[in-house]
């Protein structure tokens, strides 16, 4: 960690200096244990705060659209970017849908080992107490007033981490190792399967205790990086097309659509259910679109930059099973 | 009854399920309660169901007062009127409250009810509500109230104050409110005295220290009244946008009144709004003059820091680290007061 | 996209009858909607439960309109569009394929039964199979039963904390 971390340090300087890039997002230290934050970096000198560790766990090509669409030489500006392998699979979404062009972007790649869930860990202990952190390869100890604790990694990472099959990223123009071994996801995700499981109803029931805790605060759609659209359609008023209450009806609507609007696109990074201050376990939805678009479709978002995005296509072969034939 | 005492009453930790059990003849109790993510409010029966060991709550009380979502009025094409909803109102006791949310509450009574109209909804709901606040003996380190003028003591918007001392209780009535709760309840108590004031006094110091003082907040007030200032522009960078700090905030009270129409049936409804939102200024024209996260996040600490000062006379953030809590890119406000302040 | 207070429609007027579902249905303007008018110039039967809104082609839907139509009241809606292959606009119809394909079992995966949204083809010249189109859907919403657990309600309980 430690190695990547000065790596990132003096090549980000570098870069700066040799003016080959304008401003470098990464990490820097957040203000809370066991918390990072996004920051921005334009000089050599600053580029000494980026640190790199199991919570740099945001999303940061979310930044990206909206520093694309400000900028007023778009030919000339670049923007270094660190990115994980769900990062990375953001970015080429989001070039293929036209929000920036690859060589507006220089992306350092770090070749990822997953990201520990912060409120996985602070669920455990008394997060007054935390004092410090400290990080090996497979653990992270807690140091508190109460004494240490050893949590592994292994346990505690975050929900898609532990089937991501793309750890390492899939574009960038400089890679970091770590010490360790990129992840190798060898179980495949049975989230989905497991939902389908439960009978209709109860499935319903679950959606509707999950989004029921909505506060609509919309952090799960601010922290995507798909969701870049200058209006939303929660935010559009001619005409309205849902309330703005926290009736259930409302919330379940504006997720639906909202997770609809991933489908082909979501690369499954989790950022949305990192977010979630309420804890919505988001992922059980949006899983299942980047599951059944693999299933029909056999595309997998981010991980090919010159495939069509599949709802930006089509086949006169496509399956037409769902559709109704009447006798 | 419990008699008066200059100095206040001592209740033994014992006998709390005795005062919830009396409190609950005469009051709705609503108290911090355990959940699987944190203590959040909830309807307290038996004493067995308050978590008063607690930090603070999840969610801010300003909800019982201030809903969310709240119908104001409502018509049906069937009887051609339109109705006033009325919000059921029960003599209500907030039981555990922390002195820094009490005094986001008299904040929002200066908002809701200290000028002609009042809001009638607010209103109704609060004159039925008591507030019974205990102090803080072990603040968290997101806790910042001793440099916005709150503290683990402080007693505005709270008509019974409680300390914990070991295994007893210091309650001491505030208000006449305060005293009516106290001719309510049928629990045996002991008149204070001095060594528990000394007792009490020592542990609101140590709680004092705990809350670090990291900034000098007049000269950080004094460097907003440049509006334009050159730091905004760097401070809302990482700022995603979303409306998590205003929702969590105690003292945040901007609201959006929308008509709903369901078939022949509709209603008026009052929602939580957020400044951090881009619909919040958004003319009908299409211009938006608040059109980025830099414009929005300015007035959100402008409104607080600066605008509250003058209209109110106080500053509109309570130090209660909500919002540092849940911020998804970790903002820290503490942070912001710090820059800006320290910004030649 | 409320509906009118029409009586003969989602009421149950006696006791034979019990619940007669409310169907929104979309049909593109070249194939399916020419398609609902022979079915009715050629006098065949079909239930009365539908409303339709006439759109250019099946890609103009937007799954919003869906869920829309599902929170205002409507029990079910029907998309139906040109065969593969005949669309006006080429392609619009595999855009749409592709897209309901996803929101079809998506609403299913959350918990809405898969008959409350249905997709069909149905061309010009096909009076008597939108008839039969209808007839079977509507079949398939009457035993669903009424959706009211995602409707839009006034007496939606306020939430307190």
């Amino acid at each position: 960690m430690k190695r990547a971390e000065h790596e990132i340090r003096s090549n980000v300087g570098k870069l700066l200096k040799q003016k080959k890039i304008d401003v470098f997002i990464g990490y820097e230290k957040g203000t809370l244990p066991l918390r990072t934050s996004p920051c921005f970096v334009s000089s050599e000198k600053e580029a000494r705060k980026l640190i790199w560790n199991s919570f740099c766990t945001n999303n940061l090509a979310v930044y990206l659209p909206h520093i694309m669409s400000r900028v007023k030489n778009k030919r000339s500006t670049r923007v270094g970017i660190i990115c994980k392998g769900c990062d990375s699979r953001s970015l080429v979404e989001l070039i293929k849908e036209k929000q920036l062009t690859r060589d507006q972007i220089y992306i350092i790649g770090i070749s990822c080992s997953g990201m520990v869930d912060y409120k996985r860990i602070l669920s455990q202990v008394n997060s007054d107490e935390v004092i410090g952190v400290d990080e090996t390869a497979d653990e992270i100890t807690v140091r508190s007033k109460e004494g240490e604790r050893v949590f592994s990694k292994e346990e505690n990472l975050c929900e898609p981490c532990r089937t991501c099959k793309h750890a390492v990223p899939t574009v960038y123009d400089m890679l970091i190792r770590t010490a360790q071994q990129p992840r190798q996801a060898t179980t495949s995700d049975s989230t989905v399967h497991d939902f389908l499981m439960k009978p209709r109803e109860e499935r319903w029931q679950i959606l509707e205790q999950e989004l029921g805790q909505c506060i609509r605060c919309y952090a799960c759609r601010n922290a995507c990086p798909n969701c870049y659209c200058k209006e939303c359609f929660a935010e559009q008023t001619k005409p309205r097309w849902f309330g703005v209450t926290t009736d259930l009806t409302d919330i379940i609507f504006y997720h639906t659509i909202r997770i609809f609007h991933q489908a082909g696109r979501c690369v499954d990074c989790g950022a949305c259910v990192r977010a979630c201050p309420m804890n919505i376990n988001l992922r059980l939805f949006t899983r299942m679109l980047v599951d059944e678009v693999k299933e029909r479709f056999g595309y997998e978002p981010g991980v090919a930059p010159e495939e069509l995005q599949p709802l930006a296509t089509y086949s006169a072969k496509d399956k037409q099973d769902f559709m109704i034939e009447p006798e | 009854m419990v008699k008066r005492e200059r100095l206040g009453v001592i209740l033994s930790e014992s006998r709390l399920p005795e005062l919830i059990a009396s409190l609950t003849e005469t009051y709705r109790i609503f108290g911090p309660s355990k959940k699987d993510d944190g203590e959040s409010f909830a309807a307290i029966h038996k004493s067995e169901e308050l978590a008063l060991d607690y930090g603070n709550t999840k969610m801010s009380p300003k909800g019982f007062f201030f809903p969310q979502t709240e119908s104001l009025m409502w018509y049906d094409s069937a009887d051609k009127k339109a109705k006033q909803d009325k919000p059921e109102v029960q003599p209500t006791l907030l039981f555990g409250l922390r002195p820094c949310d009490a005094l986001a509450i008299s904040y929002l009574d200066k908002v809701f009810l200290s000028n002609e109209p009042q809001d009638p909804y607010y209103r109704q709901r609060r004159e039925a509500t008591k507030i019974v606040c205990l102090a803080c003996n072990s603040p968290s380190p997101t806790c910042f109230c001793t440099t916005v003028g709150c503290g683990p003591d402080s007693e505005k918007g709270a008509d019974i104050m409680m300390y914990k001392l070991n295994d007893r209780y210091l309650m001491k009535a505030l208000t006449p409110g305060g005293e009516e709760i106290f001719t309510n309840i049928d629990v045996e108590t002991e008149p204070a005295t001095s060594q528990d004031i000394v007792e009490k006094d020592d542990l609101v110091n140590k709680a004092c220290q705990m809350v670090k003082r990291f900034v000098d907040i007049d000269e950080f007030k004094e460097k907003l009244n440049n509006f334009q200032g050159p730091w905004w522009e760097k401070l809302a960078q990482k700022c995603l946008g979303c409306g998590i700090c205003t929702y969590f905030c105690p003292t945040c009270h901007c609201f959006d009144v929308t008509d709903e129409v369901v078939k022949q049936s509709g209603r008026r409804v009052r929602t939580w709004d957020s400044c951090m939102y881009p619909l919040f200024t958004l003319h009908a024209s299409g211009h938006n003059p608040r059109p980025g996260i830099k414009e929005r996040m300015r007035q959100r600490i402008m409104h607080k820091f600066n605008y509250a000062v003058e209209y109110y006379g106080e500053t509109f953030c309570v130090g209660c680290g909500r919002c540092i809590i849940h911020c998804p890119v970790n903002i820290d406000i503490r942070q912001i007061i710090m820059d800006i302040a320290e910004e030649r | 996209m409320e509906q009118s207070d029409d009586k003969t429609i989602g009421q149950s007027d006696n006791k034979t009858n019990p619940f007669e579902p409310r169907i929104l249905a979309f049909l593109c303007n070249w194939c399916s909607y020419a398609g609902a008018d022979l079915a009715g110039v050629s006098r065949f039967q079909y239930p009365t439960t539908f409303r339709v809104i006439r759109v250019p082609c099946s890609g103009r839907i937007n799954p919003l309109y869906i869920i829309k139509a599902l929170q205002s009241g409507f029990d079910g809606v029907l998309v139906s569009g040109c065969h593969p292959g005949d669309c006006h606009y080429i392609s619009g119809n595999y855009f749409a394929r592709r897209r309901f394909a996803l929101l079809k079992k998506f609403l299913e995966y959350l918990g809405i039964e898969p008959e409350r949204v249905q997709f069909s083809w149905v061309s010009a010249a096909e009076g008597a199979r939108f008839a039969k189109v209808v007839k079977q859907v509507t079949d398939d919403i009457r035993k669903c039963g009424p959706m009211n657990y995602f409707k839009k309600n006034r007496n939606f309980v306020e939430r307190v904390l």
